[in-house]
Parts: C-alpha cells; sequence; structure tokens
C-alpha cells in the first residue's frame, strides 16, 4: 500500500450503504448459483426416476 | 467436462478478493459525494455493465436461433436473458441504496431508475413468454423473436427517454464531453472491477448454458415437454 | 403486388368486422366506459389549472392504451381460433398478411381516437394550446401503438394462454412510445410553439420507423411457426 492511500480512518459516512449493496450483490449471486444446481438435480432426480438404466 | 478449472477458479476468486480489498481500503472516496458512497461505483456500474452485455447476447442467440435453428443457440438466448434480469435487479437495488445515500430517497422516478424497471419489465415478460409456451422449438422461435423485437426498444429505454428529461444520476463512466474523468487511483479499481465482475459473469454464463443444455437434453430423453 | 395482397387482406378483415361489428362495439363500448369512469372520478374542475396538462395527457393515453390492449390482439387471435389461419398462410405472403393487418389495427385504433380524443377533450375540458402537434402525436403514438400490437398478437396467438399474455408482452414494448406520447400532448397542451414538442415527435417518429422495420422482418418467423 502507498503511504498517502487513505485507511477508513477518514470517514465513515455511507459506509453501511456500501456494505449493504455489497451483501445485496452477492446474496443475489450465489442464490442464483443455488437455484441453478436445484434446476440440474431435479431433472436430474426426475430423470433417473423414469428411467432406472 | 468443467466449465472452469480449479486454477480459473482459484484466479477468479483472488481477483475478485483483491477488487474487493481495492474498492474498501485503496480507492479514495471521489469528490463531490455523500461521505463513502462513491465506492458504489464499483459494484453498481459493473452490474449495469453486465446486465447490458447479457440482454445483447440474448438478442444475439436469439437472432441466431431465428437463422439457423438450433436449440443450442435458444439455451444461450434464455440463460443470457435470466442472468441479464438477475444482474438488472441487482443494479436497481444498489442503485437504489446509492439513491438513498446522494438524494435521500430510494426511489424518486430519475430517467435512469425510470428505464431500467422498464428493462427489467421487457425481459421479465420475456421470461414469462417462455414459461407459456410447451413444446420447445414453438418456445424458441417465438421468445426468439420477442427478444429481438424488445431489442429494439432498449436503446429507447437506455438513451431517448433519460435524455429528454434531466437526471441526477452521476455522468455515466465516459461522459459527455468524451473523457474519462476520475482519480488514476479510482479509475485503476474501477476497470478491474469492470474486468473481475465480466469474467465473473463469463464463467455464470457458461454454467447456465451447460445446465440448460443438460435439462433440455434430459427431458428430451423422458419424450416429455417439461423443465 | 405484396401491397395489393395486404390490400386484400385488410378488405377481406375489414368485410368480417363489417358483417358482425363485434371489435369495433366492444372498443368503443370499452373506451367510453373507462372515459365515463374518469370523466365522473376526476372531471375537470376538481384539479387546479397547473396539474390538468399533466394529468389528463396521462389519463387520455391511459383511455387509449387500455382500449388497444383490449381489442388490438383480435387481428391474429381471431385466426388462430376459427382455423382460418392455416388456409391464410396458404393464400397470402407473410409480408402481405403483415402489412394488412397492420392497416386493420390502424384503422380500428383510428376509430377509437375519433370518437375518444373529441370526447375526452369535452368532458374533461381539456384545451390544446397547439392543434398540430397534438395530431401528430396523436399520429405517431397510434401507429407505434399499432406496429408493437400488431406482431405481440401474432406472437400470442400461437400460445396457450392468449389474452393474458398480451397485455404482458406489449406493456413494456409500448411504454417508451407512451412516455413521448404523454409528454408530447402535455407540451401541446400548454405551449403554443410547435418547435416545444419536437423531441418527443422525434423520438415517436424513430420509434415508429424501427418497430415497423423490425416486426416486418421478424413477422415471417412468427407467422410460419
Amino acid at each position: 500500500m502507498t503511504p498517502d492511500a487513505p485507511t477508513v480512518a477518514v470517514s465513515h459516512g455511507a459506509l453501511f450503504y456500501v456494505a449493504a449493496v455489497n451483501i445485496i450483490i452477492w446474496a443475489g449471486l450465489l442464490a442464483y448459483l443455488v437455484h441453478l444446481d436445484r434446476k440440474v438435480r431435479a431433472a436430474i432426480a426426475r430423470q433417473s426416476s423414469e428411467d432406472p438404466s | 467436462m468443467q466449465v472452469l478449472g480449479t486454477a480459473g477458479k482459484v484466479v477468479l476468486g483472488l481477483g475478485m478478493a483483491v477488487v474487493l480489498w481495492a474498492a474498501f481500503l485503496y480507492a479514495h472516496p471521489a469528490e463531490s459525494f455523500v461521505g463513502e458512497s462513491s465506492r458504489i461505483v464499483f459494484f453498481h456500474v459493473p452490474t449495469a455493465w453486465i446486465s447490458a452485455l447479457a440482454f445483447l447476447l440474448a438478442a444475439l442467440h436469439s437472432g441466431l436461433y431465428l437463422k439457423t435453428r438450433k436449440m443450442e443457440r435458444d439455451d444461450a438466448a434464455a440463460a443470457a436473458a435470466r442472468l441479464g434480469v438477475l444482474f438488472c435487479v441487482l443494479a436497481t437495488v444498489t442503485g437504489s441504496l446509492f439513491a438513498k445515500v446522494m438524494w435521500n430517497s430510494y426511489w424518486n422516478w430519475d430517467p435512469r431508475q425510470t428505464s431500467i424497471v422498464l428493462l427489467l419489465l421487457v425481459y421479465g415478460a420475456y421470461l414469462g413468454l417462455r414459461q407459456a409456451i410447451e413444446e420447445p422449438e414453438r418456445r424458441a422461435t417465438l421468445s426468439a423473436a420477442y427478444a429481438l423485437i424488445a431489442f429494439v426498444s432498449v436503446p429507447f429505454l437506455m438513451f431517448a427517454v433519460p435524455r429528454m428529461y434531466a437526471s441526477l444520476h452521476p455522468d455515466t463512466v465516459i461522459n459527455a464531453r468524451g473523457r474519462i474523468e476520475m482519480s488514476p487511483d479510482i479509475k485503476l479499481v474501477f476497470f478491474s472491477s469492470m474486468i473481475a465482475f465480466t469474467a465473473l459473469f463469463a464463467w455464470m454464463y457458461a454454467l447456465d448454458v451447460k445446465a440448460t443444455r443438460l435439462v433440455r437434453r434430459l427431458s428430451e430423453r423422458a419424450g416429455g415437454f417439461e423443465a | 403486388m405484396i401491397l395489393r395482397a395486404a390490400a386484400a387482406v385488410f378488405v377481406k378483415d375489414l368485410r368480417t368486422e363489417w358483417r358482425t361489428r363485434v371489435a369495433i362495439n366492444a372498443l368503443l363500448l370499452f373506451a367510453f366506459s373507462v372515459l365515463v369512469l374518469v370523466g365522473y372520478a376526476v372531471g375537470p374542475t376538481r384539479l387546479t389549472l397547473e396539474d390538468r396538462p399533466v394529468v389528463n395527457s396521462v389519463l387520455l393515453w391511459i383511455v387509449l392504451f387500455f382500449s388497444a390492449m383490449t381489442g388490438l390482439s383480435r387481428a391474429f387471435v381471431n385466426e388462430e381460433e376459427t382455423g382460418t389461419a392455416a388456409a391464410l398462410r396458404l393464400s397470402a405472403p407473410p409480408a402481405a398478411v403483415f402489412l394488412g393487418k397492420l392497416l386493420g389495427n390502424l384503422a380500428l385504433l383510428g376509430v377509437v381516437m375519433a370518437v375518444v380524443v373529441p370526447l375526452f377533450l369535452a368532458l374533461m375540458s381539456f384545451g390544446i394550446a397547439a392543434p398540430g402537434l397534438f395530431l401528430a402525436v396523436l399520429a405517431l403514438g397510434g401507429v407505434g401503438i399499432a406496429a408493437a400490437s400488431t406482431f405481440i398478437a401474432a406472437i400470442v396467438a400461437k400460445t396457450a394462454a392468449k389474452g393474458a399474455l398480451f397485455a404482458v408482452l406489449a406493456t413494456p414494448l409500448l411504454l417508451p412510445p407512451l412516455v413521448a406520447a404523454v409528454t408530447g400532448t402535455q407540451i401541446a397542451a400548454t405551449q403554443p410553439d410547435l418547435v416545444a414538442g419536437l423531441d418527443a415527435v422525434r423520438l415517436l417518429f424513430a420509434y415508429d420507423g424501427l418497430m415497423v422495420t423490425a416486426s416486418f422482418f421478424l413477422f415471417d418467423a412468427v407467422w410460419r411457426e
């Protein structure tokens, strides 16, 4: 880190919102991946129950 | 076949971690923004950019479907539209949080907010159309036609209508004077973030296309139209 | 050749419509009911003078928009339901079918506008400062609504849930021209200067051009499906 790079000391104003933005984005992306995973699993389960080969 | 190997996943994860660190601790807060709120730009703008990219991909693959009639194109278009809606929702919500910080209200019908909601409606309707048609080929054709006609209205939502009304939204990255006005540290973090999010999107997109194709093949083999 | 076939489709639709007059009667009755509701609920005097141009422009386009959503899907839904679509597919080229149906919807919307707009102006004491601009906005907005509706009707006719889907698919497509039309109407109501509404007119014009061309070329794929 360069010496004049700021640390969190300056002002904490609105930092809460920046954190909230991050949480929402990562929760959204995770939820999507989970949804995708469940969709594939459901399709595989339906397939193997219909045809046991 | 894996979409992204272990090495790729490690690089993507580490890159994202560095971007997150830099966004919070390296970049200076920009002037003329309330407190630390300018850091939102490192997350909000990439989500908006990716939703635009995804809708472009959806239109592209829809056009190619109508040309080639290959179901793979339909899988790709559907996956792109779904991811586009996801990132569009994220861009809307994060933008609304930014509005709360800057203008002290979550929603004030700023032209940008209006146009992004209209965009959500357009692609929400596209996904609704897909759900309403059972037969795969008919679904592919009709939704491709809708995706292309919808894409015609996107420029109006993104550029023409917002121009007609004064907006409080900060200049888009490259402003009307054709220049990028960011301090060097912010610029560095911003473009790294754009690259990292685009890579993340590329991975998710490949994953979704593969999953969609798998689900379609499974239901084809079962002889049904469900899924 | 195509134009002649399009005219034939248009005339055929006019004849069928003239026999029963179901579509036009339903549309006019619906538009009139909404008009009465709006007139009774809002009325000319309940609004302050400076609110009138905004609220009246929005209400006028809401009435027109809802009328379009109830009536304009018939163009193709009817053909598929009565099973005449197959015959039409054999007897006319797709481009002609699209143009003919577009003309039919334009005519239908034109009749509705010719009845609704003067009534609305009278019932709401809605004064227009720039009649030329107002007519231009009405015409261009009408073309945009008719073009998008005709194409969406062709898509919706091929699905199971026809009526419900029509509004869902058409509304987001129609929002940009409706926003421009509302703004244009508002300007026409307040400013006698024609140039003030140029932006709205230009936007509507661009939308109409793009929408008509795009749906004209995409129609082929939908119609043959």
